[in-house]
């Protein structure tokens, strides 16, 4: 290893104040935005309270419950009532739990709208309509489900629900390593905007050479956890360690509204 | 000169620094020393700016730096010039395709000059030993040429306070020694130099001042190479930790 041992003049010497852009708030807001979803991730403040308070496994049982009763409802009047049921969720949101649920609604639905428009073509407005509007309920139920459940808690629910523990491990795994993810992307850009004086003279380049390195290291991270885990002994046997939340009768007021929504759809038809 | 008045700063898990006063000159080689998670780190953040403290002030020269001010791209940018940081996990660092694009990134944001820039880089790797590994990829590199690397990508900006964190960690004795005269070179040159280590015995022929924290994230001690000489039960106790 050859070394230079004399500093060079201009590093002995401090350099110009560069005259930075005024627009340049692409690496802090998406810092902003991954710090959101890091706190998502690892702890449940930040997350909004449901319209009843109940456990996880109630709460996800009451969502697969409303979303196929969406699935099968046919008639305008039966998704205006499950749209006002869901307006009247978002009524226990804080205001800015709210506006992070619109915006994030809002922004699914405009990405599902693509992928329905064709129906135009295939099946008339009328169906088109119905094919919105359920699409839109079903991400909207989701949305708040994510909003009000963190993620440790959903692991919880599921384990209550006794569902297979292969399948709790890999929602296991796939939570610490999109928090992993997270906290590598957070740090990363942090680091790009210590480095960025002014404008990106390529900001694809930048934006590319951020996705290329984070899937290298994804892909390093995810047979490394492999062998670290073949090293200790996994045989494909998991068991969960998350705490069960154990439902009191209360609780069970949750699945009433869906229920109730149940009965007057079966009685009208 | 930076200024730290009665910081505090809390992480959702717990409090990282409690109260720290603190005053270091334009300059200095610095040494932050302590046990692991008494803070370092954390005090390194804050003076870069990526992290605002919970409580108390912090200024460079005569401007107080706060949450609001760094809502100013210009003025964030501004400070981001003049304090370049080398993480402790140098691999968040590195994101271009090439050892050469990722220290060229630094200089080609201020606008050099293209010749200019192809300059500064190759004097940056050339100062940290990095010039064979110019075509290399980062994410290839081991973790000790990944440090040198990165130290490399932020002299190529020419910032007048340095702040590495454990930029040690990794190294060979003998790179350690090379980084260590490179850093003192720098205070040399004028700039300002805090490095957070672990390992008094590596920094303690190097720094002029030390400041040592306890485990419960408080100032122990903030004394000049000369007192801490004074010292000898102090000395025997850092080279423990």
């Amino acid at each position: 290893m050859t070394k230079k041992t004399e500093l060079p003049t201009w590093l002995q010497q401090p350099d110009r104040p560069v005259q930075p852009a005024k627009h340049h708030n692409f690496l802090v807001k998406n810092s902003r935005r991954l710090a959101q979803l890091l706190q998502q991730l690892t702890s449940p403040a930040g997350i909004g309270q449901p319209l009843l308070k109940t456990t996880p496994q109630l709460q996800l049982v009451a969502l697969l419950f409303t979303l196929l009763l969406i699935l099968t409802s046919q008639l305008g009047w039966q998704l205006w009532l499950l749209g006002l049921y869901l307006l009247l969720n978002c009524l226990s949101l804080a205001g800015r739990q709210l506006r992070r649920f619109l915006r994030n609604w809002l922004l699914t639905c405009c990405v599902a709208l693509p992928l329905i428009l064709p129906s135009l073509w295939v099946s008339g407005p009328n169906v088109l309509l119905r094919f919105c509007l359920r699409t839109w309920l079903l991400l909207g139920f989701t949305q708040y489900y994510q909003r009000t459940v963190a993620l440790p808690y959903l692991l919880s629910g599921l384990q209550a629900l006794h569902l297979p523990n292969v399948l709790i491990l890999i929602i296991d795994i796939a939570c610490v390593y999109l928090k992993q993810l997270t906290t590598y992307l957070l740090a990363s850009l942090e680091a790009v905007e210590l480095r960025t004086i002014a404008v990106p003279k390529h900001p694809y380049r930048l934006i590319a050479g951020l996705f290329g390195s984070l899937y290298l290291k994804s892909q390093t991270y995810a047979l490394t956890l492999n062998e670290a885990m073949e090293v200790r002994g996994f045989n494909g046997r998991y068991q969960p360690t998350a705490p069960i939340l154990h439902s009191r009768w209360s609780d069970y007021l949750v699945l009433l509204p869906p229920l109730l929504l149940a009965v007057v759809f079966f009685l009208e038809k | 000169m930076l200024t730290l008045a009665n910081i505090s700063f809390q992480y959702p898990s717990g409090l990282a620094l409690d109260q720290i006063n603190l005053t270091l000159p334009a300059g200095a080689f610095v040494g932050l020393l302590g046990p692991n998670g008494c803070g370092k780190s954390t005090l390194l953040r804050i003076l870069s700016g990526l992290a605002q403290p919970t409580t108390g002030t912090y200024q460079i020269d005569d401007q107080l730096i706060t949450a609001e001010w760094l809502k100013q791209p210009q003025q964030r940018q501004a400070l981001h010039q003049k304090i370049g940081f080398v993480f402790q996990n140098s691999d968040l660092q590195l994101f271009n395709a090439t050892v050469n694009a990722e220290v060229a990134y630094g200089p080609q944001q201020l606008g050099l000059a293209p010749t200019v820039v192809a300059h500064r880089v190759a004097d940056c790797l050339a100062l940290t030993g990095c010039t064979d590994l110019k075509d290399r990829i980062p994410y290839q590199l081991s973790g000790g040429e990944k440090k040198r690397v990165a130290l490399a990508s932020v002299l190529a900006l020419n910032p007048q306070v340095l702040l590495l964190d454990e930029p040690l960690n990794g190294l060979t004795a003998g790179a350690q020694q090379e980084m260590l005269t490179l850093l003192q070179q720098l205070q040399q040159a004028g700039k300002t130099i805090i490095m957070a280590s672990h390992n008094f015995q590596q920094i303690k022929t190097y720094a002029q001042r030390f400041v040592i924290f306890n485990a419960d994230h408080t100032l122990a001690a903030d004394l000049t190479a000369k007192a801490l000489q004074a010292q000898p039960d102090l000395q025997a106790e850092l080279a423990l930790l």
